[in-house]
């Protein structure tokens, strides 16, 4: 066969592909828009909101959409912070140790969510801490340091150390360093961080299911909880929220990174 | 020659080097504290024994949890299945993932930016949501049941989920990503002169692309099948929605024996053994990496 004729065909494979992909969430966004009581597609075309209105009024998801909001907030400011001085430490200095380090904070993305979500809540349990605020928060700021580290360590090793250099020699403080020359040169890595860690804590399932509570129930454990007992479009119609999220998200992303040069190698 | 650095010189380095230590303290305490302590906890835990009545024993130390895992039919079925399920979804999306991937490495700039960010978009959304699709389609009265029904192919609907199936189709679509990722920016990168060379020489396409382009992009299959498998084996959301309660993973019986038995030492140790079990395909890989006959491959 030739190649062009290869190519060809490849290319409508691939949009079979694309369809596989596609097509789940394209059927949520179209059953969330269903005026009928069941969980099926519009029905000759006649669309309704009236499950994006339920929502809204629903305090459940309301409360556990909030509750997300805030714990993610939080989980990638502390994970940003913790992951920018550590990714610093591990790509600027040549400890003996280093690659024990790294691995450290890499491997809560290894290791399967469900043994990490396990060990953390029969941690909470002995420690009395469980159903509490705090050790979601925990369990977050760990699930999210890895994505940090990759992100702003991969940006920081494009950065020339000699800039830091030149600024310590000038008489700059090591504090003047940090906010006035290395932040600046990796602002975009640390906001990608940032986003990174607030979608990766936004979205968590698995971890979230061991440690959350009555009390500490996140948006994403409420609806898996929902799909679970109940079956109407009200579910549908916060996917559809998600996935504008998610569009969203890799739109931004897109902006700030590039994110196909992510992966492609540089020329 | 760098002993004759100057005093001052030195100090500063000395300096930074002490500053660079103490900015990673925080992210080590914090995964010393909620991450390594958290997983020896459970470790220790998994060799005391429990009993219904008088819970964890934690003056005796014991391999029974192990032994009723890797002996007992019902979990050692599970771990069969969790392994099986995995390599069928690595083996899916590796072939899968290969074709996309050389389709895109030979497409235009423009078509694999679009593509990309395409195939990208699902990853950002909720595997929760993900799950939830799926069962509009594949649930006996969804609409990919709908379809094969009305094509009169079979008569009653398909078993398409709650089934390891549905597991499958579950899994592929959440994880068929990183094998194109992987494959696809192995391909994109290698030196378009070596084809031409092969071509030159008189080998034909088909035999270019097996002894030249195939083996070159080995790393990537390597890289996007270990990515796959691992995320397979620790799978949790997927097999609870679309295999029910009939199609646990590992995961899920670590679950089910600790939250809702309440038996920690054994989901302990059924935890610990799916970690073993990951790590150990990730050692491998890098190993695979380090010696071998790819050896020359990965330089």
């Amino acid at each position: 066969m030739k190649a062009a004729s290869v190519q060809r065909a490849l290319g409508v494979f691939n949009m079979l592909v694309v369809l596989f992909i596609a097509a789940p969430l394209l059927f949520v966004v179209a059953v969330a828009f269903t005026p009928t009581e069941r969980l099926a597609l519009p029905p000759g075309g006649q669309l309704s909101l009236r499950w994006f209105e339920a929502l809204i009024h629903n305090q459940g998801f309301v409360k556990a959409f909030i509750r997300s909001c805030y714990l993610a907030v939080s989980a990638a400011s502390i994970s940003t912070t913790i992951g920018v001085l550590g990714a610093f430490g591990i790509v600027r200095h040549k400890f003996k140790y280093r690659n024990i380090l790294e691995t450290l904070f890499i491997s809560p993305l290894t290791i399967p969510a469900a043994v990490l979500g396990l060990a953390l809540l029969q941690f909470f349990l002995f420690l009395g801490w469980y159903d509490r605020f705090v050790s979601m928060l925990a369990a977050h700021v760990v699930v999210t340091i890895p994505y940090v580290i990759r992100v702003v360590g991969g940006s920081l090793q494009g950065v020339d150390e000699q800039y830091e250099l030149a600024a310590q020699n000038l008489g700059a403080t090591w504090f003047q360093v940090l906010s006035r020359v290395t932040v600046p040169l990796i602002r975009t890595a640390i906001l990608a961080g940032f986003l990174f860690a607030f979608l990766i804590s936004f979205d968590n399932v698995t971890v979230s299911m061991f440690v959350a509570g009555m009390n500490t129930e996140t948006l994403p454990i409420r609806m898996f909880n929902h799909v679970q007992d109940i079956n109407d479009p009200l579910i549908a119609a916060v996917s559809t929220a998600l996935i504008l999220l998610a569009v969203g998200a890799v739109v931004v992303f897109e902006q700030l990174l590039g994110l196909q040069k992510l992966f492609r190698p540089t020329e | 020659m760098f002993n004759k650095k100057p005093n001052r010189l030195r100090k500063a380095y000395a300096i930074r080097r002490l500053i660079h230590f103490v900015y990673v303290l925080p992210g080590v305490a914090i995964l010393l504290l909620f991450f390594v302590t958290p997983l020896a906890h459970t470790l220790k835990n998994s060799f005391h024994p429990f009993s219904r009545t008088r819970g964890v024993d934690a003056s005796v130390l014991i391999l029974d949890h192990y032994i009723k895992m890797l002996t007992d039919p019902y979990y050692l079925n599970i771990l069969i299945r969790t392994l099986r399920i995995s390599l069928i979804v690595t083996l899916i999306c590796v072939v899968v993932g290969y074709a996309i991937g050389y389709y895109l490495a030979n497409s235009s700039r423009r078509v694999q930016s679009i593509f990309i960010l395409t195939y990208l978009t699902p990853w950002f959304v909720s595997i929760i949501v993900k799950a939830f699709g799926w069962t509009l389609l594949l649930a006996p009265h969804g609409y990919a049941n709908k379809i094969i029904l009305w094509t009169g192919i079979v008569k009653s609907p398909l078993p398409l989920m709650w089934s390891e199936l549905g597991i499958v189709i579950g899994l592929v679509h959440g994880f068929l990503i990183f094998a194109i990722l992987a494959i696809f920016t192995c391909l994109v990168g290698q030196d378009p002169a070596l084809r031409s060379a092969a071509a030159n020489l008189g080998a034909s396409e088909w035999q270019t692309f097996r002894k030249v382009t195939l083996p070159l992009s080995l790393p990537g299959v390597l890289v996007g099948s270990v990515i796959v498998f691992t995320l397979s084996m620790s799978a949790f959301v997927t097999p609870t929605v679309l295999g029910g309660r009939r199609f646990p993973m590992m995961s899920n019986l670590a679950y089910n024996q600790s939250v809702v038995m309440l038996n920690w030492p054994l989901g302990g140790a059924i935890a610990i053994v799916l970690m073993l079990l990951t790590v150990a395909v990730v050692l491998g890989y890098q190993r695979l990496i380090v010696m071998g006959k790819w050896k020359v491959v990965f330089q």
